[in-house]
């Protein structure tokens, strides 16, 4: 008698199952793939939103020409939500916000600011919160995510890629900015940045160059509101002092000539230790493993002394370097991307609670001393250049 | 619930109840100490029975002997040569037969065989006579004489065709029960290897062969076993199949609680383990007892091949079995529930390749499934004449054609074929049935409620699968309940040496079958 009750529950849940009606069954082609959304402000502060979906190439696979595997539609509204609302009128097919990978902001509206705009991506539970976020430098967004790139066939895809080679993982970009906005640290943020190139003279726009490229970073205030751009190379040592992984090259220039010398860093690490004797002081000291990449010179690294010098040369050089990028940051810039707040918050809350108040003016004043120590581990089998003869190598 | 309780009350009782005893037990009539009478008596109990022989032989001037059997059952060149030639040729002097009475004289001297027996009754003589015996009945004597002299037709010992192995022992099963039992006896010479004999079906009359090895097997499993299928009461037993849905813990359960094998290695090596087997005479199918969920996942050939192979492969073995259960459902709840799931490559791929196709994912995945499950019947049911035929057929249903038609999406066809693969890697085929049957129920709650259906009945089904037993012990064993020892032999197998108890679900006693420190270590 239990079995048979038992079974005829399992048979009325069951046939509970088609009443279930399948809401959230979706086809996928009956979906747009967006892949990434761009956002522009407009002079009388409407947002205009643009889309780039994913179109299967194979619709458009027509032999001859380029195989167009997006689209891109663009909408204007007064929210975000609006926005939305308006691009999915245009759409034929229903939005998919899961496969998102990137948020283009255009300048003018990171000048303005993100706070408004982060609330509308990190809310909606279908799209990921892992994204690449960045601020396209000299064009509008909408223009750049119409156009399309000579590799692969979603332009926005291959910037993902882009941003992944140079910049640091692309994907935690977007949490990293909406962390440091909410914790109570008041830091700020990079952002990878795009800078349209000018379209060479005497060719058209449909040529297959690429139109933009990566230019460093946007430097975000505590406020997400845009406050300058570091070039490629403050853009490393800015991650460098952030222990983030990323790929770091440096070159020093060895004699009064164009004779230069370049390495590459492995296992970089970064330490910092504070003290408050007089002000906020703290000491970053930065660490890598050197691997020669370049040896413009005529010098010999096989003679123990050259790879010294050249050492205390890169060290000495690169600390003055990024001794003025801190100096840029506190004064010009004047926003706490390096993540002092952060350390001292995190090391002496008690410190930090006295200094939050004002971090802005304690962080210019603060003494920040960069060291850096490297490690050469490899140069190869040839000390000096292989072209050059015997008698033209410098030998210490 | 009140009246199913009267119903039970009133009709439970009739399931005691004994069944009529039949007619031949009613009538067990003496043999008579005449011969004419006594033939008389059987031809009527064989009467349009054309295969049954009377042969009247002369034994001495006076006495007549009756050899009586059935014919195809006996060997008829030793009835030639071990009784009708002896007793030709040793026609006894009259005075000798005074002293001695026939019966007991042909037992003892003249008819060279090595299995008889004497029948008193009649009911007796027919049974021997159905057994392949010979039944010698001598004038004047109210006994018989039964030598078993079986030389029915049976089939060689052919390689199992069902259970194929790379390595191992090429020897299978076949439908001759005494064969069978030989083949274990061989494999495991002890004398505590038992074979308790019983006989079901009121008509068939089958033999049945309860194997196991005293001191190992737990007590309270042979009495369980042994109850169970001498409580089993049915016209007729036709193959262990018959047996095991008698003697099985639950019926409506999809998974199967007996194991059945054509290899004798896999008895022997069950038995060793502490199983029971159930040998049915007239097919080659032996069940095993009791049968665990790890141990369907375990092929012969896991034991001959080396330890990291055996359990690399265990581990493929692990992983297709679920692949055969989840894959189609898997498929269907991600690409239409949850997209975002799938890489961006892989969503537009497969967007692209459902473009034209005019069905809703679930339904396109049902039908390829059930058209290769259609085409798996058809497989096993063909004439091997147009077997070719079918595979070709097969080929383009579930293939290119099925896609170019328009009709199917080409990932389904990956998906199908893929489950269709993972679902010969497992090992046991009783255990693949319920995997495959399960498949379209998680398949249709994958289709109307994604990822949430299928681990609602993922759920379900560990639920279940949690409280099965198998003769006691629970079927998901040694993992649930967890037994660390078990699982040397479970999700891996360890190294013979290694593997010093046998598992402790169906033994309790004896339980060390290898001496620690056997590990070789040779020295250099």
């Amino acid at each position: 008698m239990k079995r048979a009750r038992l079974s005829a529950l399992f048979f009325v849940c069951l046939s509970l199952l088609p009443v279930a009606g399948c809401w959230d069954n979706r086809e996928l082609n009956d979906q747009a793939l967006q892949i990434a959304a761009g956002i522009d402000l407009l002079e009388n502060g409407d947002y205009l939103l643009s889309n780039q979906y994913a179109k299967s190439s194979q619709s458009s696979q027509s032999d001859q020409g380029q195989k167009i595997g997006f689209y891109t539609e663009t909408a204007v509204g007064r929210t975000l939500l609006k926005g939305s609302s308006a691009l999915q009128k245009k759409v034929t097919r229903q939005i998919n916000r899961g496969q998102r990978l990137s948020l283009a902001i255009s300048e003018k509206m990171a000048k303005r600011g993100l706070r408004d705009l982060l609330d509308y991506y990190t809310r909606n539970p279908e799209a990921p919160i892992r994204m690449d976020l960045f601020v396209v430098k000299g064009s509008m967004a909408a223009d750049l995510l119409k156009n399309p790139v000579p590799f692969g066939s979603q332009p926005l895809r291959e910037y993902y890629k882009l941003h992944q080679s140079n910049f640091e993982t692309a994907d935690i970009v977007f949490m990293n900015l909406v962390r440091a906005l909410n914790e109570p640290s008041k830091s700020g943020e990079i952002l990878p940045v795009l800078e349209a190139v000018p379209a060479p003279s005497g060719k058209k726009n449909g040529n297959k160059q690429s139109l933009y490229r990566y230019s460093g970073s946007a430097v975000m205030s505590n406020e997400a509101k845009l406050v300058g751009y570091l070039n490629e190379e403050e853009t490393g040592y800015v991650l460098w002092m952030l222990d983030r992984p990323h790929r770091q090259a440096l070159s020093v220039p060895v004699s009064e000539e164009r004779d230069t010398v370049s390495i590459e860093l492995r296992r970089m690490n970064a330490k910092r230790s504070l003290s408050f004797d007089g002000g906020v002081k703290m000491t970053i000291t930065l660490t890598g493993d050197a691997t020669l990449l370049e040896n413009n010179s005529n010098l010999d690294m096989m003679t123990p002394e050259v790879p010294d010098a050249i050492k205390r040369k890169l060290e000495q050089d690169t600390e003055k370097r990024i001794g003025r990028l801190v100096k840029k940051l506190q004064n010009e810039v004047k926003s706490d991307v390096i993540h002092v707040g952060d350390t001292i918050f995190r090391n002496r809350p008690g410190r930090w609670r006295s200094l939050m108040n004002n971090w802005d003016a304690e962080f210019a004043q603060a003494k920040i001393t960069v060291r850096v120590r490297l490690k050469f581990v490899r140069f190869g089998l040839t000390g000096a250049p292989g072209h050059l003869r015997e008698n033209d190598i410098q030998r210490s | 619930m009140k009246w199913l309780k009267r119903r039970g009350g009133a009709f439970g009782g009739g399931r005691e109840r004994k069944l009529d005893p039949s007619p031949d037990e009613m009538r067990r009539p003496p043999l008579s100490a005449d011969l004419r009478e006594n033939e008389n008596r059987l031809r009527d109990r064989f009467s349009h029975c054309s295969d049954i022989v009377f042969r009247s032989v002369a034994a001495t001037e006076r006495q007549t002997l009756l050899i009586v059997f059935i014919d195809g059952l006996v060997d008829k060149q030793m009835l030639d040569e071990a009784v009708l030639k002896p007793i030709l040729a040793n026609k006894l002097p009259e005075e000798e037969r005074e002293k001695r009475p026939a019966g007991r004289w042909i037992k003892n001297e003249i008819v060279a065989l090595s299995q008889t027996r004497l029948v008193s009754d009649l009911h007796e003589a027919v049974q021997a006579l159905l057994n392949s015996s010979v039944v010698i009945l001598a004038d004047g004597e109210t006994a018989g004489l039964a030598a078993s002299l079986s030389g029915a037709k049976t089939r060689g010992i052919e390689e199992p065709a069902s259970e194929a192995v790379l390595r191992g022992p090429r020897e299978g099963f076949t439908e001759s029960i005494r064969t069978n039992t030989s083949m274990l006896r061989r494999k495991i010479k002890s004398a505590r290897l038992k074979m308790e004999s019983l006989t079901v079906g009121d008509v068939t009359q089958t033999e049945i062969v309860i194997s196991y090895i005293d001191g190992i097997a737990r007590q309270s499993i042979i009495d369980e076993v042994r109850e169970r299928v001498s409580r089993i009461r049915t016209d007729s037993i036709l193959e262990s199949g018959y047996i095991e849905e008698f003697i099985e813990e639950e019926t409506y359960s999809p998974f199967p609680t007996v194991q059945n094998t054509e290899r004798p290695d896999i008895v022997a090596s069950s038995l060793l383990e502490g199983k029971i087997a159930v040998l049915t005479d007239g097919t080659p199918f032996v069940l095993i007892v009791p049968f665990t969920f790890w141990a369907g996942l375990q092929a012969a050939e896991d034991y001959y091949n080396p330890t990291l192979y055996s359990s690399a492969v265990r581990f493929i073995r692990l992983i297709f079995t679920f692949v055969s259960l989840f894959l189609p459902s898997l498929f269907v709840a991600i690409v239409n529930f949850h997209a975002q799931m799938l890489p961006t490559s892989l969503a537009l791929n497969f967007a692209s390749a459902r473009e034209a196709s005019p069905f809703p994912t679930v339904f396109e995945t049902f039908l390829m499934e059930a058209l290769f499950e259609g085409l798996r019947e058809a497989g096993i049911r063909l004439p091997k004449q147009i077997g070719s035929a079918i595979s070709i057929v097969g080929a383009l249903v579930i293939g290119q054609a099925a896609v170019q038609a328009g009709i199917v999406s080409a990932p389904i066809v990956i998906v199908v074929a893929g489950t269709g693969i993972a679902s010969f890697t497992i090992a046991r085929l009783n255990l693949g049935q319920p995997l495959r049957l399960l498949r379209f129920i998680l398949l249709i709650l994958a289709g109307t409620l994604g990822l949430y259906g299928i681990v609602l009945g993922t759920l379900a089904l560990l639920m279940h699968l949690a409280s099965l037993r198998s003769f006691g012990v629970p079927y998901f064993s040694p993992l649930a309940p967890l037994s660390v020892p078990g699982l040397k032999d479970a999700l891996w197998r360890s190294p013979r040496w290694k593997m010093h108890v046998r598992p402790e679900a169906a033994t309790d006693q004896n339980s060390v079958r290898t001496p620690k420190g056997q590990q070789p270590s040779p020295k250099r």
